[in-house]
């Protein structure tokens, strides 16, 4: 033990080190003469000693105070590296390559099936509740906006103006995100008026700007408590929470497993993020585990620092109307230590006994899942997004978080309409405990309306015949997607996915079920009798008056890209929904989902919303009729060439 | 004094009468004398004023002081996490979790931004008008959590964006509002292309449309998200944007999302961006050389930290002279500036036309939420069934529609005529004049004279805190700045001008400002502008301020 305390004496150095610490003497020797010699040197080298002599600490100090001035000033100075391969051009050269540039179109113009889509975009008179009135679609319509339109309470000029088809009043609204009827709560709606009573309207700056209102902070608190977190933020507006709170968190060299069916703000956020994405299929928790198998060794290796690991999906989707197995998928994420993002918009107020979501409806803790976001647009029928967690979670997103940070706080009156919602939903629960369950609360109403709406729906053969559900039965938003059977007949692919992009075709080519598209009936596989088929088919654009721009002879004779079929395929629902809205007064919706920005394989659905306020009856009713004019339809078109050709006689497109 | 974690439920303008309450939201106007119009002298060639700068020590001290911070958190750091790992449980791992943030990325908020955390995100009440009320809170562990009193701070407002002042609870546009809550519901029912379109919606859509002088509009339910949603339907990876380096961050999101090759270009720097446009277009695309499907120049109306604007007349010759497209983001113009407030086009007199698209907010000029695009109607119609925000995030609601119909109608004269006028001329006037008393004072300010939006250079970082307490104490709320949003050395507070305010509000302003100015050493231009006319036509009739008046 004695041994190894050595003390300074007993140091023998070998020779060589004898040398070295000679001439770097010299050196030092020669460096403050130099300095001595500049003006001012010598009282540098004065300070310099005796601020040693007095206090060395000092000198560290300063020492330190120079290199990080060094480190932090100087050296990281942008400078936009030239292109390597750049020509050399003279100016002429350059003029000439100026003019002879031309620009593509800044936007392209609407084929027949996107113009389609725009003149069925429904028109709401009035407010959005369970009956609606609808008005004539304006868009594509040659005469501009009418700007004489007075307000609501002169609704008989209104009508006069604009002339509201007869038959589209007092629709049954199946198409609305307020799945609880809040929106035109009185009690919500007074509280908003108190509000805007004694705040106005806007916040009028963003939340670290003054634009913070107590409303926002009691909000936030609301939140908390009612979903059982440590904290919450709100959001402007739903879309946009998780697009920019995804990036904050995982950023280049970070893991995230992401289920392939999440919504396109998830997806959308998972590529701008950077991070190593790696996407599971829907649902499919072993595929999931065997990713997390695969990557084993590579995180193992990863340790200073670790990445951040997040397992991202929905609690109810949106896209498909399923939820995962979330016992199984908490266990899984504690097992692999990774982290648990979970999109809640359309599953608060809907699952769950007292309607907190995917949580509640498994019973588990809220505290295993790391963040939650939500929408309060849905349910709590008021705007803007939320997101829940651990404190430091939150904190950082107020200073990181783009969409937080860089925009104006939530309007507080849609604040304090989000609060009451939370106190109309638990106030209804609290009743029904107290009343032993006689009193149904809201979400008790709606569970019940999804679950009769749900068989009623899978007992009819009719509907079944040519459209398969996708959605579970605890969704209150129904997903009918054609079956394989019928798009067999169609000759119309299973799924779609956007070519054009990048993206969408790395991630599809990760996933198990691209098997799916390699059936006969895949659009790229020219062979295909389908492909065959539609070659022979060209559009006149010409034709069309609302085309005219732009034209050149490579688009008169283009062929159907696969946003075309996509858009046709849709077209067939769109034609569905009307025909449910002309014959039957009630409206149902095709998904708005844009096949364009998807990274994920879709399929067009025929989307139903299911609200609370419901009945037995009236459901039976909805269904029946929904089937009598599915068949009217789908038994009209037998093939892809009759879609084909209802599809142009619609959009007054000649064929060749 | 009662300290509590929760916020207090407090009720201001109990005792104040209906006027009172009016006048408390909008000044009343002292006098016609303080009226101007907003318009830019066309015979004028553009030009983007000069940047002042600092005095050498300043900008030595600025370093210095950065440094000495950085240091010490450094050390906090250090030592912190060897002797209390507790404190510092969020940036260390745990179980095997990678902590939410890192030490490093978190360096900057931890340990600069934490101390002077009592100057951001105030909670208020009551509408952001005219004054603001502002609960007082108290931070007893170096403003890690605060505690909140039961007492208020009624401030001068000069941090809302609230530019003609229609953050107002009394008014015309309010009833309107307050009707559409209850003819509409508080909600909006779902996407724009599922259900959320109502007549309001056309309607609105129709009206500002007609304000910007385009064919077509269409609305969004949050600005941000307006930006960082639109390139993707506008652009592809074949696509160039160029883009001032100042740019917003939504529009940096959007354009990073769109996939587009970006360049940046020096702020407002013509000659730099045409050396650009030139280079681009001749090289094309990098390594395979093909030519730019599209070019999109995306510029701003006004840019909120620096009170310039964008050089519109030059970039309009740009655009045509190389048949580029043009983006101009109006979140702070429009309604701000133009003899009729209608943005940018309107103040250089140029035809709207020659912008492809304009866009902008509801938030700022009319006491609403949410955004704009405004363009020719085969691009808006493309738009409507392309961009991401209409198929799916939720629409704007209508009360916020009752209230931008409201007051686009009070500005053009539809309702109240005169009212609109009053407003517009009262925001140049103002602007112009607090700008003016300032840099009399001796402050540096950046911006044009015209802009609503003031930035006072501190630089060094301590002053920051020093004037937003001091301003505070003394009933004004104002907004402190600094890096990421600005260059780390450009710290400074801006004032956000409104219309509401009077001409006495102002002076009390410049009062207190003068003394502070002494007080804290950062009259840095002291001198230099004594002379200066407030307004450079010959027959102006307004005198300007003079230091006994106050
Ligand atoms: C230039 C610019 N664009 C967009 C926005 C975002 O607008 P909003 O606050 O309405 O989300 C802002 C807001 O600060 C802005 O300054």
């Amino acid at each position: 033990m004695n041994s190894t305390v050595v003390t300074s004496h007993s140091i023998i150095l070998p020779e060589w080190t004898n040398d070295i610490l000679f001439y770097s003497f010299e050196i030092f020797q020669k460096l403050l003469k130099l300095i001595e010699s500049l003006p001012g040197g010598v009282i540098l080298i004065r300070y310099i000693k005796s601020s040693y002599q007095n206090d060395p600490f000092r000198s560290i100090l300063e020492i330190f105070l120079v290199l990080f001035a060094l480190r932090y000033f100087i050296s990281p100075k942008y400078s936009i590296e030239k292109q390597k391969n750049n020509l050399h051009l003279s100016k002429r050269e350059i003029d000439d390559l100026c003019n002879e540039w031309v620009p593509e179109p800044l936007v392209d113009d609407l084929t027949p099936s996107e113009a389609y889509l725009l003149k069925n975009i429904p028109i709401v008179d009035g407010r959005i509740s369970n009956k609606i009135n609808l008005l004539e679609n304006p868009y594509l319509s040659n005469s501009p906006h009418n700007n004489d339109i007075k307000y609501a309470d002169n609704k008989q000029e209104f009508k006069g103006k604009i002339s509201i088809s007869d038959n589209l009043e007092n629709v049954i609204n199946l198409a609305s995100n307020d799945f609880l009827n809040l929106n035109n709560n009185p009690y919500l709606k007074s509280e908003a008026a108190k509000v805007i009573r004694s705040r106005g309207v806007g916040a009028c700056g963003p939340p670290g700007f003054y634009g913070t209102q107590d409303i926002h902070v009691r909000l936030e608190n609301d939140l908390a408590d009612y979903f059982g977190a440590e904290k919450a933020i709100i959001y402007g507006q739903d879309f946009c929470t998780a697009e920019s709170i995804i990036p904050v968190f995982l950023k280049r060299g970070d893991y995230c497993l992401v289920d392939s069916g999440v919504n396109l703000s998830i997806q959308k956020a998972v590529i701008i993020s950077r991070c190593k994405a790696i996407w599971f299929n829907h649902n499919d928790l072993n595929h999931l585990v065997q990713i997390l198998e695969d990557l084993k060794d590579d995180l193992a290796n990863q340790k200073n620092p670790i990445p951040r690991k997040f397992i991202i999906t929905e609690g109810l989707f949106a896209n498909t109307g399923d939820f995962p197995d979330l016992p199984k998928l908490v266990q899984i994420k504690n097992d692999y230590k990774f982290r648990l993002f979970i999109d809640e918009s359309f599953s608060i107020g809907v699952l769950g006994k007292s309607g907190k979501g995917l949580c509640e409806h498994f019973n588990v803790d809220r505290k295993n899942v790391e963040i939650t976001t939500g929408s309060m647009a849905n349910s709590f029928a008021s705007a803007g997004g939320f997101c829940i967690g651990e404190k430091p979670m939150v904190f950082y997103q107020r200073i990181a978080s783009s969409a937080y940070c860089f925009s104006a706080a939530l309007p507080p009156y849609l604040a304090r309409t989000t609060s009451c919602s939370m106190e109309v939903i638990s106030k209804s629960y609290r009743d029904q405990i107290n009343s032993n369950g006689l009193k149904k609360s809201i979400v008790s109403k709606l569970q019940a309306n999804c679950q009769l709406f749900h068989n009623a729906l899978s007992n009819n053969s009719n509907i079944l015949n040519f459209f398969k559900i996708v959605s579970t039965k605890e969704s209150p938003v129904i997903h009918l997607v054609f079956n394989s059977d019928y798009k067999k007949i169609l000759k119309l692919p299973n799924f779609y996915i956007n070519e054009n992009n990048k993206y969408a075709k790395l991630i599809n080519e990760q996933l198990d079920e691209l098997n799916e598209f390699n059936e006969p009936n895949k659009l790229n596989d020219k062979s295909g009798s389908n492909a065959a088929a539609i070659k022979s088919e060209r559009i006149d654009y010409y034709s069309n008056p609302t085309f005219k721009k732009h034209h050149t002879l490579k688009e008169i004779q283009a062929e159907l890209s696969p946003y075309d079929y996509y858009n046709i395929e849709n077209f067939l629902i769109v034609k569905i929904v009307n025909k449910l809205l002309y014959d039957h007064h009630i409206l149902v919706y095709a998904s708005p989902r844009i096949l364009r920005h998807e990274v994920i394989k879709m399929t067009p659905d025929l989307k139903i919303n299911v609200h609370s306020n419901l009945d037995s009856t009236s459901i039976e009713d909805i269904i029946n009729k929904l089937s009598q004019v599915i068949l009217e339809t789908c038994n009209n078109i037998k093939s892809f060439q009759d879609l084909k050709k209802i599809f142009d006689d619609e959009n007054g497109i000649s064929k060749y | 004094m009662m300290l509590t974690d929760e916020i207090p439920n407090i009720e201001i303008n109990k005792d104040l009468s209906h006027q009172q309450k009016v006048d408390k939201e909008y000044g009343p106007l002292e006098s016609d004398e303080f009226l101007y119009l907003s318009q830019y002298d066309n015979l004028i060639a553009f030009e983007s004023p000069p940047i002042e700068e600092p005095p050498y020590l300043t900008t030595f001290l600025t370093y210095l002081n950065y440094l000495i911070l950085i240091i010490i958190g450094h050390f906090k750091d250090f030592f912190g996490i060897l002797l209390t790992p507790n404190d510092f449980s969020d940036v260390l791992e745990k179980d095997g979790h990678a902590p939410y943030y890192s030490k490093f990325e978190s360096f900057y908020v931890r340990r600069l931004k934490t101390r002077i955390d009592d100057g951001f995100s105030r909670p208020t009440v009551g509408v952001p008008g005219r004054y603001i009320t502002c609960i007082d809170r108290y931070s007893s562990n170096y403003n890690k959590t605060f505690q909140y009193t039961n007492e208020t701070t009624t401030c001068l407002n000069l941090s809302s964006y609230n530019y003609l002042g229609f953050a107002q609870s009394q008014g015309q546009c309010t009833d309107f509002s307050l009707e559409a809550l209850n003819a509409y519901g508080t909600g909006s029912g779902g996407p724009r292309n599922q259900i959320g379109s109502t007549d309001l919606h056309q309607k609105c859509e129709a009206i500002v449309a007609d304000f910007v002088g385009k064919e077509d509009a269409i609305l969004f339910s949050m600005g941000y998200a307006t930006n960082a949603n639109l390139f993707t339907s506008l652009l592809n990876p074949n696509c160039l944007v160029l883009s001032d380096e100042l740019n917003h961050a939504s529009i940096r999101f959007g354009v990073r999302l769109s996939g587009a090759t970006v360049k940046t270009f020096k702020h407002n720097d013509m000659k730099d961006l045409e050396n650009i446009i030139r280079e681009q277009i001749s090289q094309g695309q990098p390594k395979i050389h093909r030519p730019w499907k599209k070019i999109l120049i995306v510029v701003e109306g006004i840019y909120s930290m620096e009170g310039t604007m964008c050089n519109l007349p030059q970039l309009i010759n740009l655009k045509k002279k190389y048949k580029l497209y043009l983006f101009v983001d109006e979140a702070h113009s429009i309604g701000a500036i133009g003899p009729k407030g209608r943005g940018v086009c309107d103040y250089f007199n140029v035809n709207p036309n020659d912008v492809d698209i304009l866009m902008g907010t509801l938030t700022k000029s009319f006491g609403a939420t949410g955004g704009y695009i405004a363009a020719d109607k085969h691009i808006i119609d493309r738009l409507r069934i392309d961009i991401m925000t209409c198929s799916y995030a939720e629409s704007i609601a209508s009360p916020i529609l009752a209230q931008i119909i409201s007051s686009l109608k009070t500005i053009t004269g539809e309702i109240n005529p005169g009212e609109g006028e009053e407003r517009l001329r009262r925001i140049a006037f103002n602007s112009r004049y607090l700008r003016f008393g300032l840099r009399k004072l001796g402050f540096i300010v950046y911006g044009m004279d015209d802009s609503p939006i003031i930035p006072l250079l501190l630089y060094i970082p301590n002053k920051m805190p020093a004037i937003t307490r001091s301003l505070y104490k003394r009933g004004i709320a104002v907004v402190i700045v600094s890096y990421p949003a600005t260059p780390i050395i450009a710290s400074r507070v801006r004032f956000c001008v409104s219309s509401s305010l009077t001409k006495s509000d102002l002076d009390r302003i410049l009062s207190e400002m003068d003394y502070f100015g002494d007080k804290y050493y950062i009259k840095y231009a002291k001198g230099k502008h004594n002379d200066e006319p407030f307004d450079d036509k010959p027959n102006a009739t307004l005198t300007m301020f003079d230091k006994s008046t106050y």
